[in-house]
């Protein structure tokens, strides 16, 4: 084994050792806001996987997209709600719990004899860590076109279902008068936002 | 490459249909935002029908054409995508037709409605001939993310907040499996994403009996069994159908499973030949359990909505049947019955949506003596539910019966009979909505239709619903009496679409190796 | 096969900037004093006596914000590889990035004119 076989495979075990960890950490801690932090924590090593497996650029999109934006909404998300509670602890809890982990387990025992059982046939171009990108770039402008531009218009699409959703219309009230006779509509009313920095009320309560 | 070859090779002119969808789209969109929002209802749904219908026209077009692979293979344009292509844009129309009154009453944008259901059209409908792993996936997720989206489009009403995050979480975890199983095809025939180059590879190279093979076969019908709802892949229907806006309901009843069936024929038959028997053992089962939990479940239900979600699952069982025994009879009175069940459904979600717009309700016991207040209703209301059930002369018997002889050809007789039992059952809950409807008492009459209002079709978006119930209502009495140039339609189909053609002229050729193997042996014996 | 060529650096650089903390730390923790008391457990903010705890209620502005970078920063990663080949690849790709970006720019028009990109 040369010096680089021993980077990889210790660089390897760190990540694979990170990323077990911080999943695990995930699913079992209570407080959601550390649970959102260690899913930071899968992704990094999810991209520095990727690293070892030469596909820089779809490190680089898991840091950006999952790391760098996914992973803030959420945490925004989270923060947005900040609802510090417990949870009532459920009666005969372990049930479904132990029942969760049976099939956990059953599933990645079928999955990891599928892939020691399976002899997989290995795609015979090299993977080439230079012109990867490249290679991408065709691929999108050639024979994955299609899925290229229709992803445009999925990412409009998801632009526009995501400012109808979250942003909060104040209807005039004129329409709110009419509106309220039915019985499908629940009108939301204009809320006292609460400024980041702390807010009066929250100082008289100290 | 240069420029002239690949334009060429691209062979745009295919998915014609699904770019005059994207242009109303975005014409939808443009319009709106210069116009302004009032100004804007008044013509955008209008346009939006016309661009759905000029798509249909666009694939009358293509009925001929012989070059159907286009984009270097990633879509298919042939005559089976085109029918279900056409399901599910006329599936949108309708849908678009009825939401007009709906969206404007609960006071939500109707131009972001339209924007949002047009997106769900166009990814069923790439998903429809789509050929290539990652047009799958890309188009599948157009048509679910854009399905969440509606699902929580009244955001105001928890009820469809909670239907949304239901339909989201179940539908991201079904998705995460359906890729999975699409990566275990992906990595089997290695680094293969045409669909029919996935089957050479692993024929090739002899891993057909291998349990990855198996496994991605089990994960990516999981996948479709969700979009398609079948039972146990159902758990989401009832509470996503109650909770959900109306028009979006009826849209996910036919079009989406429109769009899963499509998917679930090409994906099978052209990625699985190898497990041909195993991929239709599993769909036996899961067409069995449809029918009998769907129709069984919806004897029980109060709201017209969960009883419609329930039913529905049934009738998505039936519509399985002729997918699993496979003959040209059988994908033949697939198409069919898609055909039909679009205009009776929708026709159905129709009269629900003009009852609960009208009064504020969908419990089946408030649609007592509704006959004595709105005649046309309770018509179109009962003929749509007959249908559903399988009453003669209505189109949905010609569909049941075409499906049900297509399968007793096919010797599938235990399928039949529990197809037909449970349509016997069916009938006797829908029956009972008609009856609640009809023979009621004057006094026995419900509060709320005590109190129902005098039709008035002057109101805003009010018209295009009541042309919306017109045309499903005489769709669904003639379609079975006229059904002649729908059978040609569904025939033609299936004859002029070689996958479908390949694969039972394969199944024929193993039944009679089969036969023939057992001759010989016959005649070794008797020599001894 | 060893395919982490080019990364050398990296690893340096990444040992060097994980000792950092450490060295600072275990070499605070060595030189400071040890008391305890309620000041010590109070947030740092500069020198300002702290209003409120750390973890507080998010403006619904914020939210909006990350929603529509998201989709940006998915389009950014699209367009990359095209920005890279654009050499390669001739006039046809061109065409095809820009009607890309015109779809794409149609969503940045909506959210623009809705007010998504605006704070107040």
């Amino acid at each position: 084994m040369t010096l680089a076989e021993g980077v990889q495979l210790v660089s390897t075990i760190i990540l694979s050792v990170m990323m077990i960890g911080a999943a695990i950490g995930v699913v079992l801690l209570s407080n959601i806001v550390y649970s959102a932090f260690l899913l930071g924590g899968v992704f990094i090593s999810m991209a520095g996987l990727y690293l070892l497996l030469n596909a820089d650029f779809v490190a680089t999109a898991q840091v950006l997209i999952y790391v760098g934006a996914v992973n803030v909404l959420i945490l925004f998300a989270i923060m947005l709600v900040n609802k510090r509670q417990d949870f009532a602890p459920m009666p005969k809890a372990w049930v479904r719990r132990g029942a969760t982990a049976m099939v956990c387990a059953g599933l990645f025992a079928l999955l990891s004899t599928m892939v020691l059982a399976t002899p997989w046939s290995f795609s015979t171009t090299v993977p080439s860590s230079a012109g990867a990108i490249k290679a991408i770039g065709r691929h999108f402008f050639t024979d994955f076109l299609l899925p290229f531009e229709l992803a445009s218009v999925l990412l409009l699409m998801a632009l526009v279902g995501a400012v109808i959703l979250a942003r909060r219309e104040f209807i005039p009230e004129s329409a709110v008068t009419d509106l309220q006779a039915t019985p499908l509509t629940l009108p939301e009313r204009p809320r006292e936002l609460v400024p980041v920095g702390g807010t009066p009320s929250q100082e008289e309560s100290k | 490459m240069d420029f002239a070859s690949l334009a060429a090779q691209l062979n745009t002119g295919v998915i014609a249909p699904e770019l005059i969808v994207i242009g109303t789209l975005l014409l939808v969109l443009v319009g709106d935002l210069i116009v302004g929002r009032t100004a804007s209802t008044r013509w955008t749904p209008y346009i939006a029908i016309a661009g759905l219908l000029v798509s249909v026209g666009a694939l009358y077009f293509q009925w001929d054409a012989t070059d159907t692979v286009s984009f270097l293979g990633s879509f298919n344009g042939d005559a089976l995508s085109i029918v279900f292509r056409g399901i599910i844009a006329l599936s949108a129309a309708v849908t678009i037709l009825m939401s007009v009154r709906y969206i404007e009453q609960s006071g939500t944008a109707l131009a972001e409605f339209i924007v949002i259901l047009l997106t769900a059209t166009v990814g069923g409908m790439f998903l429809s001939g789509a050929d290539e792993l990652v047009m799958i996936f890309v188009s599948l997720e157009t048509l679910s993310i854009s399905s969440y989206l509606l699902t929580g489009y009244t955001k105001r009403d928890p009820r469809s907040n909670e239907a949304a995050l239901k339909y989201l979480l179940i539908g991201a975890s079904s998705s995460a499996i359906f890729l999975y199983g699409l990566s275990l095809l992906y990595g089997l025939s290695g680094g293969q994403t045409q669909l029919g180059q996935i089957a050479d590879t692993i024929a090739a190279t002899g891993l057909d009996q291998s349990i990855g093979l198996v496994i991605a076969l089990v994960f990516v019908i999981a996948g479709i069994a969700f979009k398609i709802a079948a039972v146990p892949f159902h758990q989401w229907t009832p509470d996503v159908y109650e909770g959900s806006p109306t028009p979006v309901v009826a849209f996910l009843s036919v079009g989406s499973k429109a769009a899963g069936f499509a998917l679930a024929v090409r994906l099978l038959v052209t990625a699985f030949p190898l497990l041909n028997d195993q991929w239709r053992f599993v769909l036996t089962a899961l067409a069995i359990l449809s029918m009998i939990l769907g129709n069984v479940v919806a004897l029980a239900q109060t709201s017209m909505k969960r009883m419609l979600a329930y039913s529905s699952i049934g009738q998505a069982g039936f519509v399985m049947i002729g997918l699993v025994i496979g003959t040209d009879a059988g994908y033949s009175a697939m198409l069919f019955y898609l055909l039909v069940y679009l205009f009776m459904n929708l026709g159905a979600f129709t009269c629900v949506i003009l009852f609960s717009l009208r009064t504020g309700t969908d419990q089946i016991s408030e649609y007592a003596g509704l006959y004595q207040k709105d005649p046309l209703l309770t018509l179109a209301l009962s003929v749509c539910l007959l249908s559903l059930g399988g009453i003669p002369p209505l189109a949905g018997f010609f569909g049941k019966i075409y499906l049900f002889w297509a399968g007793w050809q096919a010797g599938a007789y235990g399928l039949v009979l529990l197809g037909l039992v449970t349509s016997v059952i069916s009938i006797y809950y829908y029956i009972r909505v008609v009856k609640m409807m009809v023979v009621k008492e004057p006094h026995e009459m419900s509060d709320v239709v005590k109190n129902y209002p005098a039709p008035n079709w002057n109101l805003v978006g009010m018209r295009p619903l009541q042309v919306g119930l017109i045309v499903s209502l005489i769709a669904t009495s003639l379609a079975g009496i006229l059904s002649n140039p729908l059978f040609n339609l569904v025939n033609g189909a299936v004859e002029k679409t070689p996958i479908l053609q390949a694969a039972i002229a394969a199944r024929k050729s193993v039944a009679t190796d089969l036969k023939l193997q057992k001759a010989p042996r016959l005649t070794v014996s008797s020599l001894k | 096969m060893f395919v982490l060529s080019g990364y050398e650096y990296l690893l340096g650089f990444l040992l060097i900037c994980s000792l950092v903390p450490i060295l600072a730390l275990t070499a605070a923790k060595l030189v400071r004093p040890s008391r305890r008391g309620p000041e010590r457990r109070t947030t740092y903010e500069s020198g300002m006596e702290p209003i409120g705890g750390a973890w507080i209620q998010f403006n619904i502005r914020y939210y909006m914000f990350a929603l529509v970078f998201v989709i940006f920063d998915v389009e950014t990663v699209f367009l990359y590889p095209w920005a890279v080949t654009f050499n390669q690849l001739g006039l046809l790709a061109f065409i095809e990035a820009l009607i890309f970006i015109a779809i794409l720019v149609v969503g940045l028009v909506y959210a623009w004119r809705k007010g998504a990109l605006e704070w107040s």
